[in-house]
This record gives structure tokens, C-alpha cells and sequence, in this order.
């Protein structure tokens, strides 16, 4: 049985955003509809009426009841947190957070909702104070539309970690097929950064400090580096996003997937998304990571996500597949969950169509 | 349960071997029960790690704020999470 894409989205909150210019972005679902359906994954269309994220999390599913039977049933949210909004969960952790925006819930059937059991992506929107552009999200979506005929760039990947963390980062960056050398900030920074190194790469991998402040990712010196080196250098910003082809982009940067309220000019996440990336995953909230092998936290689940991406697996069912694995690796270690488990699960987001994967 | 005095200073020094910057800062310490829910591990299709539940495990916290070198302010979280007798589970820190 073929697998079953559903694109949700709210036809009257994308009316009342983009005025008449929402009737395009209509029109472009139902050619993402169809160029879907080319693709042998029958599609529809769910244009939602609710609000709450609950009671959309409801639609799905009942939607889902319909396609039991199917090899693989795929959500793709279309719209940002004002379209189709986030559901905002308590954080489990004791840090600077108020909360966690995060898709999870959508993901999940029951309360336990850090557990992944459905396949859910978003194509985000922009929403900034300025107002909506809808340029933005036609680009994205045209992108996309188009991204099953692609051929997917290059083979090789690239890697870009805080100095204070490379052995943990070159942990993670090993099962990163085609890895060639990770590069290190600082002595790198934004300054010195070649644009070529992240040109149509197959993988794109970040190990980075960030802010939802500020529309930067940031390098840390490191045990024995040069005390001139500076200790939190500006090490990548959305001016360096540039020719990156079909990239699959994984970012465990503090706020690196953080979208609301942003632009492509301030958000490096949503900028990898109109230079036509196939997929961004970060997160929403600060983020964490071991400081020496072995892997745990953010470097554990993105290390197991391009394990998966590396088998074949469509993007969505690896991000799936890499959340299961990464409570069954720590409940195996420490007999439970802990709260900044938990909170990884929850906080890194899946921007992209996770119906795609690496051919 | 409280952690004893001796304890968190040897914590303390543990991460200071590692995180030098921490050096003047006083960590935050919260207990917490190892627990799991039935419903989490039948979602994950797993036993019930039974000798371990029910275990009081404490999570120090050290914070401290650093300027980027573009002026902005960057909080680092440091988490050690022991036993209640000090032995080190896992060290984290924020990204």
C-alpha cells in the first residue's frame, strides 16, 4: 500500500495573514498535492478550522484512522506558529526556559508525548514585527514542491564545532557519511569562514553555542587552545548560507531551530530553508550536550538520526526512528528518563518534508 | 535527603578540573527520584528497569554569564548529576 502525505494547514488564519496573496499559497498546496501524488504518496489536504493545538492534534488523529493500513503516514504542517501553532509544553528541566515550543505532541497519540509514534514535519513561516512575507513562503514552498525531481547535490558533509567541544563533536560527526574535516571555531570564525565549505554538501552538521537574541551561532576556545584565540567568537550567521543545494542540516545549537518572531535574515534556521535545504532540525529552547564521549543529549539524537539518514530512511521516519533509539539508549544506561532527556526530545523540531529522503 | 557539605565540595571540584571558569560559582542542588512511567516503557516496547527506580539521584547546577565577542550575553549551564554518594552519573553543559 502506498504511504499517505497529509499537508495541514488553517485556510482561515493563512486568509487573514496574507490576505489576497493567500489564495497562492492555497494553490500551491494543491500543486505540492499533485507533484506528491507523481511521486506515488497519495496525498490530502486537512484544512484544519481549530486553534488549539490539542484539538488539531485530535484531527490528526482521526485523519490517521483512515490510512491504518499504510506503509508510512506522513504530516506536514504548513505554516509557522500563527498558522498552525506550536503546542507550548512545560519545561521539565531547571534552566532560564518558560517553556518549550515544540511539534512533539502532533507526534504522538497519548500523553507521553516526548515518545514519537507519527511522522510530522513543518514548512514554517515568517512572522516578524515588520509584518508577514509572504515571499518567504511562497520561495519555500516552490522550493519544496520541487525538491522530489531533485537530484541531490554532492556526497560530501561538512562539520563546524566549538573548539571546546570536538571530541565529543567528532563522536557524532563520524557516522556523518563522507565527513571531510570538521572545522573548528575558533580559530575559525564568521570572519575567516569559506562560504565553499558548506556549497552543496550532502550533510551539514553544527555543533555550536547560540541565543535566541541574537541571529548568530557562536564558537568556544577550548582546553589548550592559544589564550589570544577569543573564548566565544562569532562563528556562523545567515550571510554564510549560501549555494547549499539540498543539505541536510542538523543543528545542536541552544535556539537554533528558535523561529518566532524571526525573519530568514535573523534566524539562520529559516535561512537554510529559502536557500533550499532539504530539511533544518534545531531547537527551539537551550539545548545540551556531554562534554566528553560518550554521546548523550542533542549530539545522541542527531548522531542517530544520520545513522538512519545514512540507511535510507525518508528524513521523517529517521528523526522518528533516532528519538526512539536515543529513550531506549538512556533508560538502557541510567534505568530512566531524566528531565533534560526529556526536554531534548521535545525541543528539537523538524523543519523540512519528511516524506523526502537521500537517494 | 540532603547531599552533605563534603559531597558538593568535591563535586565542585570535579567540574572545576573541567570547567576552570566555574571556579567562583556556588551550584544549585536539586534531588530527583529515578522514576519511569509504565505507559513510556510500553510505548518503547521495554522492560521495567526495576533496580534502579525509586533511586534519589541530585542535579548541581553551575551558572555563569559570557560576553560574545559581538556584546551579547551567553548564559552557561553546567549539570553534574551524582548518586547520594557523590559519584558522578553525567556531566552536561548548555550549547
Amino acid at each position: 500500500m502506498k504511504s499517505v502525505a497529509i499537508l495541514v494547514s488553517n485556510e482561515k488564519r493563512l486568509k487573514l495573514k496574507y490576505k489576497k496573496e493567500a489564495d497562492a499559497i492555497l494553490k500551491k498546496l494543491e500543486k505540492y498535492k499533485t507533484f506528491l501524488t507523481d511521486e506515488a504518496i497519495e496525498t490530502r489536504i486537512l484544512l484544519t478550522k481549530k486553534i488549539e493545538p490539542s484539538d488539531i492534534r485530535e484531527e490528526f488523529s482521526s485523519f490517521e484512522k483512515k490510512y491504518l493500513n499504510r506503509k508510512e503516514v506522513y504530516f506536514l504542517i504548513i505554516g509557522g506558529d500563527d498558522i498552525v501553532p506550536f503546542f507550548k509544553l512545560d519545561n521539565p528541566t531547571d534552566d532560564e526556559d518558560d517553556f518549550i515550543y515544540s511539534d512533539s505532541p502532533y507526534a504522538s497519540r497519548d500523553e507521553e508525548y516526548s515518545i514519537p509514534e507519527r511522522i510530522v514535519g513543518r514548512l514554517p513561516d515568517i512572522n516578524d514585527s515588520e509584518g508577514s512575507d509572504s515571499k518567504f513562503f511562497l520561495s519555500v514552498l516552490d522550493n519544496f514542491i520541487f525538491k522530489h525531481k531533485l537530484k541531490r547535490d554532492g556526497s560530501k558533509s561538512f562539520g563546524y564545532t566549538a573548539s571546546v567541544w570536538k571530541k565529543t563533536s567528532k563522536a557524532v560527526y563520524r557516522v556523518i557519511k563522507n565527513g571531510e574535516k570538521l572545522i573548528i571555531t575558533p580559530p575559525v570564525t564568521k570572519d575567516n569562514f569559506e562560504k565553499e565549505w558548506i556549497a552543496k554538501k550532502r550533510y551539514l552538521y553544527f555543533n555550536l553555542h547560540g541565543s535566541k537574541e541574537t541571529n548568530c551561532w557562536y564558537g568556544q576556545r577550548g582546553f589548550g587552545d592559544p589564550e589570544e584565540y577569543p573564548y566565544f567568537p562569532v562563528a556562523f550567521i545567515p550571510e554564510l548560507v549560501k549555494d547549499v543545494g539540498s543539505s541536510v542540516v542538523f543543528s545542536e545549537a541552544c535556539y537554533g531551530g528558535y523561529i518566532f518572531g524571526k525573519t530568514d535574515s535573523t534566524a539562520i534556521s529559516l535561512k537554510f530553508l529559502t536557500e533550499n535545504s532539504d530539511l533544518f532540525i534545531g531547537s527551539s529552547a537551550i539545548a545540551y550536550g556531554p562534554i566528553e564521549p560518550p554521546s548523550t543529549e542533542a549530539d545522541l539524537l542527531c548522531k542517530y538520526f544520520f545513522q538512519y539518514v545514512n540507511k535510507g530512511l525518508t528524513y521523517g521516519s529517521a528523526f522518528l526512528n533516532a528519538k526512539i533509539d536515543f529513550a531506549k539508549k538512556m533508560i538502557r544506561t541510567q534505568g530512566f528518563l531524566d528531565e533534560d532527556d526529556i526536554k531534548t526530545l521535545i525541543e528539537f523540531n523538524f523543519f523540512g518534508d519528511p516524506t523526502l529522503r537521500i537517494v | 535527603m540532603e547531599l552533605s557539605k563534603k559531597i558538593v565540595e568535591n563535586v565542585k571540584k570535579e567540574i572545576i578540573k573541567k570547567f576552570p571558569e566555574m571556579a567562583q560559582v556556588e551550584p544549585t542542588c536539586v534531588s530527583k527520584t529515578k522514576k519511569v512511567s509504565p505507559e513510556l516503557l510500553s510505548k518503547l516496547k521495554v522492560s521495567f528497569p526495576k533496580a534502579v527506580v525509586g533511586e534519589e539521584v541530585f542535579v548541581l547546577s553551575f551558572r555563569k554569564m559570557f560576553s560574545t565577542t559581538d556584546g551579547f550575553k551567553i548564559t552557561k549551564i553546567v549539570k553534574a548529576t551524582v548518586d547520594r554518594h557523590g559519584k558522578l552519573l553525567k556531566t552536561i553543559v548548555s550549547k
